[in-house]
């Protein structure tokens, strides 16, 4: 059993702590835009599934996902100690252009750092 | 006791600096009611007379050119701070707008657009959906 | 009379122990962001022959955003209030923070840059919520 405190005890260190914040719709319903199809769906259908959209220009129609990846961790000891934390956030867009009709014409997907931010601790 | 005290560790590794936390912005909105505009009637004065203009706050709603919107949002977290001497911290956040009011008006000043959601974190479902076709 | 004297003494550090005690694990905390008492200062605007240049005198602020139109400018001064109330135990926490926003707003006319109207928002109550779970 003491083993087993001293791996965890290892592990807890390794694993350098593990944030994730995440400000938008569902992952779930992020994954829908694949039933998508031009000339059939229209705005009530988005937004059925991804809520109310955050901006609007125009025609054009856009959902944002706000992702936040990051890690913590304290050590201390006695009155001598040291917090090393960090955290990288990204944004991923889906833009819907819709026509006159309320119908989609097209869409695309931008996101501020290719793949979303990746996680990890260290701040230098 | 020596048998148990590696659980009793293990026990307070894990449950010392656990945190459940909620934090909701604008709750209020829940009670705005929408139920009375019409598309092609309601004009944004109306609107504006009997609810009043959304607070404007970054990311979370406001005054547009063409559109009001009033959101409710609402965010949860749970931290772990597992460890002794070394405590890495393991948190994970969910923020949604739980209730989501979008009034859009057309260049004459009439409201186009009336859509209403809430939000449970996971699934989305549209209250209310009033539109007025060019 | 002595021995009531101890009574009332050992009673009465009981009792501050015991307040201590219940209290030890709550937390309240409190941000403001802006001054809300910028809407009690807008309630001496003049609609009608108050100019925009004359506001910053009025309200003491700069305004939060500026929305130029076709037929209105609108100035919009934001402010906010939040309440953060937890319980601390041993081996969990509750939190939870609640957050009203509020924007006053100014219309003036686009070219003579005349108050036109003020709109001011409800006064709002925040309550003390230590509890996470439910609505």
């Amino acid at each position: 059993m003491m083993r087993i405190i001293v791996l965890l005890f290892l592990f807890l260190f390794a694993a350098s702590g593990c944030i994730h914040h995440r400000i938008g719709m569902p992952e779930s319903a992020a994954s829908q835009n694949r039933n998508w199809q031009t000339g059939v769906t229209t705005r009530r259908d988005v937004v059925a599934a991804w809520g109310n959209p955050h901006k609007i220009s125009g025609d054009v129609w856009m959902w944002q996902e706000w992702i936040s990846n990051g890690g913590k961790v304290k050590a201390s000891y006695y009155m001598i100690g040291l917090t090393i934390s960090n955290a990288a956030a990204s944004v991923r867009e889906h833009r819907l252009t819709f026509g006159e009709d309320g119908r989609l014409k097209g869409w695309e997907i931008s996101e501020s750092i290719p793949g979303g931010s990746k996680w990890s601790l260290w701040p230098w | 006791m020596v048998r148990r005290l590696p659980i009793i560790i293990l026990a307070a590794f894990f449950l010392d600096g656990c945190k459940i936390a909620r934090d909701q912005v604008n709750i209020h909105v829940r009670d705005i009611d929408t139920s009375w505009i019409e598309p092609g009637v309601t004009t944004r004065r109306q609107v504006i007379d009997r609810i009043g203009m959304p607070p404007t706050a970054k990311g979370l709603g406001g005054v547009t050119a063409d559109a009001f919107r009033w959101t409710l949002y609402d965010k949860r977290t749970g931290t772990l701070e597992a460890g002794y001497i070394v405590t890495p911290t393991f948190e994970l956040s969910r923020a949604h707008f739980a209730e989501d009011i979008l009034v859009r008006f057309d260049e004459s000043g009439k409201v186009s657009l009336v859509s209403r959601t809430v939000s449970d974190g996971k699934n989305v479902r549209i209250t209310e959906w009033k539109e007025c076709r060019k | 009379m002595a021995q009531m004297k101890n009574m009332f003494c050992r009673f009465g550090m009981i009792c501050i122990v015991g307040v201590f005690a219940l209290l030890s694990g709550c937390m309240w905390g409190r941000v403001k962001v802006n001054d809300p008492s910028v809407v009690d200062s807008a309630r001496s605007i003049k609609p009608g022959s108050t100019h925009i240049s004359e506001l910053e005198n009025i309200l003491k602020v700069q305004p939060t955003f500026r929305m130029p139109g076709k037929d209105m400018t609108l100035l919009g001064y934001t402010y906010s209030d939040t309440k953060n109330n937890g319980l601390m135990l041993i081996a969990v926490n509750f939190m939870r923070s609640t957050t009203v926003t509020d924007t006053l707003y100014i219309e003036a006319d686009p070219v003579t840059q005349i108050v036109r109207k003020v709109h001011i928002p409800p006064k709002r109550t925040l309550e003390w919520r230590f509890w996470p779970f439910g609505d």
